[in-house]
C-alpha cells in the first residue's frame, strides 16, 4: 500500500524524527516501513552510520563500490568462501505490507530520506523536508549532511 | 569521588586514534583523498567522505577490539 503522503517514496525510504537539536548537533529516532522499530541516534554522524549499516543489511541500494577500509586482515563476519543470501529488501517488500511512516514526526523536525544510488563510494537521492513540504536531491552522502545541518539550524 | 585508575582508564577511552587527513580532490560533490592512521603507520586512499568516515570508524572499532584484550 503506497505512502499517499509521502512526496517521495520508495521501498528503502527512512523516516529521519530529529527530537533535538542545540546548534551544533541533533539527536532523534529513525523509521522504515519493514519494521515497528525505532533506531535511535544520538548524532548526525551516528544516523548516517546507522542509515549506511541499514542499506548494507539491505543489500538495497547496492553498492557500486566496496568500502575500502585499514583492516588487512579477514572480516569477522567473513563467509569463508561460502556463498551467503543476503536479505534483500526487495524480497522483504514483496513479501511483507509496509507500514505508512508519512505520518511519523520528529519533535523538533522531520525528514523523509530515500537513497536511491550508492555510487562513488557515496549516496545519490532525495529528501523530503517534510516541516517546510520542501524536496532536496543530494549527490553524496557530505551533501545530504549540510543539508540536513542548515536545514535544522534554519530551524531554530 | 572516582579512583585515579577509573580515571586513567576513562582517559585512555577518549584516545581511539590518530587520523592524518589530505583532501586532494573535491568531485562528485564530496572529497577524495589519503588518511594515514597514525597508530599504526597505514595509508590510504578515500573516494569519498562518507567512505573516509566509515574507515576511521572501523579503525577505531579495531582498536577498541585490541585494548579490551
Amino acid at each position: 500500500m503506497e505512502n499517499k503522503k509521502s512526496r517521495i517514496n520508495g521501498i528503502n525510504l527512512i523516516g529521519v524524527l530529529v527530537d533535538q537539536y542545540d546548534g551544533k548537533d541533533c539527536s532523534g529516532r529513525m523509521v522504515h516501513q519493514y519494521s515497528e522499530e525505532e533506531f535511535p541516534f544520538q548524532t548526525l554522524m551516528e544516523m548516517m552510520g546507522k542509515m549506511e549499516h541499514q542499506y548494507d543489511d539491505w543489500d538495497y541500494p547496492e553498492a557500486a563500490l566496496e568500502t575500502r577500509t585499514f583492516i588487512k586482515h579477514r572480516k569477522e563476519n567473513s563467509t569463508q568462501g561460502k556463498w551467503v543470501v543476503r536479505t534483500r529488501l526487495p524480497q522483504i517488500a514483496m513479501n511483507q505490507t509496509a507500514r505508512d511512516i508519512s505520518g511519523a514526526r520528529g519533535k523538533f523536525a522531520t525528514f523523509q530520506v530515500l537513497v536511491r544510488m550508492r555510487q562513488n563510494a557515496t549516496w545519490q537521492g532525495s529528501v523530503y523536508w517534510v516541516d517546510q513540504d520542501k524536496i532536496i536531491d543530494f549527490r553524496s552522502a557530505l551533501e545530504f549532511a549540510r543539508f540536513i545541518d542548515s536545514a535544522l539550524y534554519e530551524m531554530v | 569521588m572516582e579512583t585515579k585508575e577509573v580515571m586513567e582508564t576513562k582517559e585512555k577511552k577518549l584516545h581511539n586514534g590518530t587520523f592524518i587527513i589530505e583532501i586532494q580532490h573535491r568531485e562528485n560533490t564530496s572529497w577524495q583523498g589519503k588518511v594515514k592512521w597514525v597508530d599504526r603507520d597505514r595509508e590510504q586512499y578515500f573516494r569519498s567522505a562518507l567512505e573516509l568516515f566509515k574507515m576511521i570508524e572501523h579503525a577505531l572499532d579495531e582498536e577498541e577490539k585490541i585494548s579490551q584484550k
